[in-house]
C-alpha cells in the first residue's frame, strides 16, 4: 500500500525555483500495478525519488506499508528503504560485481551470511529467468538481462513495494514485453504493490491496473484503467489513439464527432444511428478498437455533412451509451 | 645509508666513455643506489596511497554531501580542498623540497638519506594523488550510488562497498601514475640529500662528466618506469570488469 498525500517538491538551483511536484496525492492498493504517465519533465522521476527519499520532499507525507517514510532518518530510514525495491531505466548495476553479487548486495549490507545470501540471490536469478548467468559481469549481459538482474536485486530484501522508473525505455520491443511480463509475474507471485513510471502507453495497456497522468507536477487524471478510459479525457486519447496519418481532412461545412464506446457499447451501430438522424451516409474518418483492462474500447471519428443537426446526433449517440465530443473543440481546450 | 656517495677512486682517463662501468665498484654503487630509490618509492608510495585515499574520499564525500555530517562538508571544502590540496599542488616540487627541510629534520631527526626524502616525497605527491582519487570517485555513475542508497546502504557501505569498488580501475591507474611520478621525484629528492639513482646520475654525469654511468642509470630508470607501468596496467585490467 502506497499513500502519498499533498506531496510537493521544489528545487532551488542557481536562484531559480522549479516546482517539480505540486500537491500530489495518490494511493495505490496492495498488489496493484499503478502506472504514472506524463511528458518529459512532468516530475515522474522526482516522484519516485521522493518515494525512496533520494530527494527530501518539500512538504507532504509518503506512507509505504503504513509508515511515513518522509519523517525518518538515519538507521530507521535505511531500514524503511529495504521495504522498497527500485528498478531504474538503466539497471544501474554495479560493474565490479557479478550478477549474483549484484543481487546479493542488499542482503550483504543487511548482514545476511554469505552462504545464505548467495543461495537467495541464486533463487532470485532463477525467478527472473537468468539461471546460469551467476558469474557473468554486467558488461557481459544484454540490456534486457541487465534489467532482469536489476529487478532481482530490487527484490532481494523482500520489499513490499516495487518502484520502477521507466524500466523498459532503454529496451527493444521484445525485451520490453519480457520485462513487463516479468513484473506482472513477480506481482502475482509475491503480492507486491508496484508503481511503474513510463511514457509509453503500451506499458499502461499491457501492465497496469490503474494509472495517473502527471502534468507539470500535478496529477490531472487518476483511477483504474477502465475508469480513466471511460472518462474520455487526455489519457483516453493517448490510450486509444486514432491512427493520425489516415485522418481524412474535413471538407468545408462538415463537422467531426469523436465517438467513444467502452465495453458492450462497442457493438452498437453508432454510425448507422448517426446516418439515420442526419438522413445521409456518415463517413468514418478514422477509428480504432483496443483491448484494454479486460474489455474493449472503440473510438470512431465521423464526419457530419454541412447543415446536420449536430446536437441531435450527439444526444442520440449518448443515449446509446457513447461518449461524444467534438475533437477540434476538445483539442483546443486540452 | 647514503651508500651512493661517490666512491673515492681514481678514474681512468675520459677517452673511454665506458671505462668506469668496467669496475665492480661502480656496479655496487649502482646497486646500492637502486635499492635506495626503491626504498624511497615504496615507502613514500605506501604513505601517499594511504593518506591520499583518505583525503580523496573525504574530498569526494564533502563535495557530494549527505555522506558526512553537514558541518564537516563545509570544513572539508575549505581546509582540505583549498588550503591543503590546491595550495600544495601549485608549489613546484623542487621548492617544496627545500621548504620542507626543517620539518623533515623535526619529524625524523635528519634531512639526509632516503627515509628523510620520503617525507617530502609523500607531502609532494599526496595532493596530486588525492585529486586523482576524488576524480575517480566522482566518475562513478550517480545511478549506481542511488541504487546503493535505496537498498539501505550506510555511508560507510556506500563509500567502500560501492564507490571505491566501482572506481577501482581508475584508482589502480591513478596509483600507477603516482608511482611513476614518485620515481621521477625521487631522483630530484636524491639531489637534495636523498641519495638513490638520481644522485648517482647527477654526481657522475654532471659533476664528473662520466657519461657512461649516467647512461647506465638512465637505462635503469627507464626500465623501472616501464616495469611499474606494465604491472600497473595489468592490475588495472584485472580489476576492470566494464
Ligand atoms: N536535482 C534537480 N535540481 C533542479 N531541478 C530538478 C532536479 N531534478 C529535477 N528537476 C526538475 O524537475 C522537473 C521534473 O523532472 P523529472 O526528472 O522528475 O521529470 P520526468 O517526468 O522524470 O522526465 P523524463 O521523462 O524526462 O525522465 C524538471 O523541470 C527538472 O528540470
Ligand atoms: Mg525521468
Amino acid at each position: 500500500m502506497i499513500t502519498v498525500s499533498h506531496l510537493s517538491k521544489e528545487f532551488v538551483s542557481a536562484g531559480r525555483n522549479v516546482r517539480a511536484l505540486d500537491d500530489v496525492s495518490l494511493s495505490v492498493a496492495d498488489a496493484e500495478i499503478h502506472g504514472i504517465v506524463g511528458q518529459s519533465g512532468a516530475g515522474k522521476s522526482t516522484l519516485v525519488r521522493c518515494l525512496t527519499l533520494l530527494e527530501t520532499p518539500s512538504s507532504g507525507t509518503v506512507e509505504i506499508g503504513g509508515a511515513d517514510v518522509a519523517s525518518l532518518s538515519g538507521v530507521q530510514l535505511r531500514q524503511a528503504r529495504r521495504t522498497i525495491g527500485l528498478v531504474f531505466q538503466h539497471a544501474n548495476l554495479f560493474d565490479a560485481r557479478t550478477a549474483l553479487d549484484n543481487v546479493a548486495y542488499p542482503l550483504e549490507i543487511a548482514g545476511v551470511k554469505r552462504a545464505e545470501r548467495r543461495a537467495r540471490a541464486a533463487e532470485l536469478l532463477e525467478l527472473v529467468g537468468l539461471k546460469g548467468t551467476e558469474t557473468a559481469y554486467p558488461a557481459q549481459l544484454s540490456g534486457g538481462q541487465k534489467q532482469r538482474v536489476g529487478i532481482a536485486r530490487a527484490l532481494a530484501a523482500d520489499p513490499k513495494v516495487l518502484l520502477c522508473d521507466e524500466p523498459t525505455s532503454a529496451l527493444d520491443p521484445n525485451s520490453t514485453a519480457e520485462i513487463l511480463d516479468l513484473i506482472r509475474n513477480v506481482r502475482d507471485r509475491l503480492g507486491l504493490t508496484v508503481l511503474v513510471i513510463t511514457h509509453e502507453m503500451s506499458v499502461v495497456k499491457t501492465l497496469c491496473d490503474s494509472v495517473s497522468l502527471l502534468q507539470s507536477g500535478t496529477i490531472v487524471e487518476t483511477g483504474s484503467v477502465e475508469k480513466v478510459v471511460a472518462a474520455n479525457g487526455q489519457l483516453t486519447r493517448q490510450l486509444v489513439p486514432l491512427p493520425a496519418l489516415s485522418l481524412t481532412p474535413l471538407r468545408s461545412g462538415e463537422s467531426a464527432l469523436d465517438i467513444l464506446a467502452v465495453g458492450e457499447a462497442v457493438d452498437r451501430p453508432f454510425v448507422a444511428e448517426a446516418s439515420r438522424i442526419v438522413g445521409a451516409d456518415v463517413p468514418v474518418l478514422a477509428g480504432s478498437i483496443e483491448s484494454l483492462a479486460g474489455g474493449r474500447v472503440s473510438r470512431l471519428r465521423v464526419a457530419l455533412p454541412a447543415g446536420a443537426d449536430v446536437p441531435a446526433v450527439m444526444a442520440a449517440l449518448v443515449a446509446h451509451g457513447a461518449k461524444v465530443t467534438d475533437p477540434f473543440l476538445t483539442e483546443v481546450a486540452a | 645509508m647514503f651508500a651512493s656517495l661517490v666512491p673515492a677512486l681514481a678514474l681512468p682517463a675520459a677517452d673511454d666513455m665506458w671505462a668506469s662501468l668496467k669496475t665492480p665498484v661502480i656496479w655496487k654503487a649502482i646497486r646500492d643506489a637502486f635499492y635506495e630509490t626503491i626504498q624511497m618509492v615504496v615507502v613514500s608510495g605506501l604513505f601517499t596511497v594511504v593518506i591520499g585515499l583518505i583525503i580523496g574520499i573525504l574530498l569526494w564525500a564533502g563535495a557530494r554531501g549527505g555522506i558526512l555530517p553537514k558541518w564537516l562538508d563545509g570544513i572539508i571544502n575549505v581546509v582540505l580542498s583549498w588550503i591543503i590540496v590546491n595550495i600544495t599542488r601549485s608549489i613546484p616540487f623542487a621548492i617544496l623540497l627545500v621548504a620542507l627541510i626543517p620539518f623533515t629534520r623535526w619529524l625524523v631527526g635528519t634531512s639526509i638519506g632516503p627515509l628523510a626524502a620520503c617525507v617530502s616525497l609523500t607531502i609532494g605527491t599526496v595532493p596530486f594523488f588525492a585529486r586523482l582519487v576524488e576524480t575517480a570517485l566522482r566518475d562513478v555513475d550517480k545511478g549506481k550510488l542511488d541504487a546503493a542508497v535505496v537498498t539501505g546502504s550506510s555511508s560507510w557501505q556506500l563509500v567502500f562497498k560501492v564507490a571505491v569498488r566501482e572506481a577501482l580501475p581508475a584508482l589502480s591507474s591513478g596509483i600507477t601514475t603516482t608511482v611513476v611520478m614518485l620515481i621521477g621525484y625521487s631522483a630530484m629528492a636524491g639531489l637534495m640529500g636523498g641519495g638513490g639513482l638520481g644522485y648517482l646520475a647527477y654526481s657522475y654525469g654532471y659533476q664528473r662528466f662520466d657519461v657512461g654511468v649516467m647512461l647506465a642509470v638512465l637505462v635503469i630508470m627507464v626500465l623501472l618506469v616501464q616495469i611499474v607501468q606494465f604491472i600497473g596496467d595489468r592490475i588495472t585490467k584485472l580489476v576492470d570488469h566494464r
